[in-house]
């Protein structure tokens, strides 16, 4: 087990190299000047410009500047923020951790809401609670997850006054946020489960356990759910990424801090260093969570190991 | 080509959704007949007025008509993802083909690529491309463009490595074509059903995202009748005038969800067998 996760940890290393150098092509893939772009903007003079070129190393040969941004990753250090000259570091330390919760309550809520929405529609084909799951799955996953937030703000907080619209603190300003962000991973999860369901069915071991005179029951959750979960697990991996990034548009949406935020706001302001740790992060996370998925999905389907 | 035609119109999740891109189609193109107010004619007095007979679907805090917002709207927001998945399709479908027709070690460094590309999670990539390119429409259309290309070069590839093994593809090598003819004229026409289902899908994501990122602040800007900036104009006026924020949602779940639909009709139609 530990070798499959070794292997697929060196085999993750091309990617992660990717990943770090797409993030420093953000600051250098144009011609032109950052620098000058953003200061123009700022009415900044020459002498400025040429001191914060300087300061960022910019008047460097671009491969130098390349083995730089390495050593100072290496190292832990990814710069300082243009505006606020505060640590790149610090700023994601302390706007990480609201958009993961955001991002983990609403994949907590998804996966067994997901799980069982779609697993009943595979199992009750055809009827009317099928196809209202087929429904409520295609609309939900055609409308933006912010919209949906701004219509259970207009409900729940603006028509019935029962939970805040926006806010950070307490546990009840998270309720709607992690409803609106959790609908389209529901929607994907039990679509997954419903197809899976029903394709495990049809098996010849489901057959052959009926004949064994097993009851429905055992044979539907003892017998068939587990094997129709196998391939939603990948699926689910996925999901949090996207779910990563989707929190971006719930922050604007509930005016909640977090990496969406910082990442929005450095990219109107084209402070590069910013918008560079932001997708570093979420990218590297990205990357982090297939492999655990990866390794996890070995755990519970052991006929992968070989491949 | 006829026979698709034909097949489409007789399945009925494919006329429904072709329906309502059909109107939605002829609301864009007929915007300045059909509208019934000057989408950009700001009447401070008429500020937020709810739905009514003159207003069919309220009016912003400008004082603009909703209802006409949202018929010029359809006008950049279809142009929108139709450029998008423009972008996504001839380029993915491009590396895809020829990556998966030459094979061996240029397959290999063109998938190291993909995947490192497909290590940002689509939306992720787009914003990362507007921060190197800037804000704005023209921007946000590229960066959704480039963030959708990664699926259209896996799935073509994928189809190309079971075409290539074809007999047809060795007889049109041994009759002396060159492979750009192989891969365009032989290859890419049996490798499209996949790739237009894809598009189909793609439509919806690309209008998904470009209104997303027109919502940050990031593509349109406000005045601009575009759907996403009118949901964010829409949420800061949530509490006075709630119609501000739901219409522009509607319009934009009835163009994605036609896609999505169409799409998967295009599927049942293409290839029964896959159907449950």
């Amino acid at each position: 087990m530990l070798k499959f996760f070794l292997s697929r940890c060196v085999s993750a290393i091309p990617v992660v190299f990717g990943v770090v150098t797409l993030s420093f092509l953000i600051m250098h893939a144009l011609p032109g000047d950052p620098v000058a772009a953003m200061l123009s903007r700022s009415g900044a003079t020459p002498a400025q410009i040429e001191a914060l070129r300087a300061e960022l190393g910019l008047d460097k040969p671009v491969v130098v500047q390349y083995f730089g941004y390495l050593w100072n990753l290496v190292t832990g250090d990814l710069g300082r923020s243009l505006i606020s000259a505060e640590r790149v570091t610090q700023l994601l330390a302390d706007n990480l951790p609201p958009t993961l919760l955001l991002a983990s309550l609403a994949m907590a809520v998804a996966i067994p809401v997901g799980i069982v929405m779609g697993a009943f529609a595979g199992i009750f084909r055809r009827s009317w609670y099928d196809h209202f799951v087929m429904g409520f799955t295609a609309i939900s996953v055609s409308v933006p997850a912010f919209w949906i937030g701004l219509m259970l703000v207009m409900l729940f907080s603006v028509q019935l006054g029962w939970l805040p619209a926006s806010g950070q603190g307490s546990a009840r300003s998270l309720i709607l946020p992690v409803a609106a962000l959790s609908l389209g991973a529901i929607s994907t999860v039990a679509r997954a489960t419903r197809t899976n369901m029903l394709e495990v069915l049809k098996q010849d071991y489901i057959l052959t356990a009926r004949a064994q005179g097993k009851s429905e029951l055992s044979i539907l959750f003892i017998q068939a759910l587990p094997n129709a979960l196998v391939p939603v697990i990948t699926m689910i991996g996925l999901q949090f990424g996207w779910l990563f990034a989707g929190a971006f548009f719930i922050e604007a949406a509930f005016s909640r801090r977090g990496l969406g935020t910082v990442l929005v706001d450095a990219i109107q302001k084209s402070d590069f260093p910013v918008v560079q740790g932001a997708v570093l992060v979420t990218a590297l996370f990205y990357v982090g969570l297939n492999i655990i998925i990866d390794v996890l999905y070995a755990v519970i389907d052991p006929k992968i190991r070989f491949d | 080509m006829l026979s698709f035609a034909a097949a489409c119109y007789r399945h009925r999740t494919a006329r429904f959704a072709i329906a309502i891109l059909v109107v939605f189609s002829v609301l864009a193109i007929l915007a300045p007949q059909i509208a019934p107010y000057d989408p950009y004619d700001a009447r401070i007095l008429e500020s937020m007025m709810p739905p009514s007979g003159e207003h069919w679907m309220g009016t912003d805090l400008s004082g603009r008509d909703i209802f006409s917002r949202i018929i010029y709207g359809a006008r950049v927001s279809l142009v929108i993802g139709l450029f998008a998945v423009a972008i996504s399709c001839s380029i993915g479908t491009t590396i895809g083909l020829i990556s998966g027709y030459y094979g061996g070690r240029f397959d290999n460094l063109v998938m190291r690529m993909i995947d490192v590309m497909m290590a940002f999670p689509g939306i992720l990539l787009a914003m990362s491309i507007v921060a190197m390119l800037g804000t704005g429409l023209v921007n946000v259309i590229i960066a959704v463009g480039i963030g959708g290309i990664t699926e259209f070069a896996r799935v073509s590839r994928g189809s190309v490595l079971t075409i290539k093994e074809e007999v047809y593809v060795d007889a049109a090598r041994s009759s002396g074509c060159s492979d750009a003819r192989i891969i365009f004229r032989h290859i890419l026409p049996n490798a499209f059903p996949p790739v237009l289902v894809l598009a189909s899908m793609s439509y919806g994501w690309a209008l998904l995202s470009a209104t997303g990122l027109s919502f940050l602040g990031l593509g349109a800007a406000p005045p601009a009748a575009e759907w996403g900036a009118m949901l964010s104009d829409g949420r800061n006026v949530m509490w006075d005038a709630p119609w501000a924020a739901i219409f522009p949602g509607i319009a934009i779940l009835f163009v994605v969800l036609a896609s999505n639909l169409l799409g998967d009709a295009i599927r049942d139609i293409l290839d029964p067998k896959i159907t449950d």
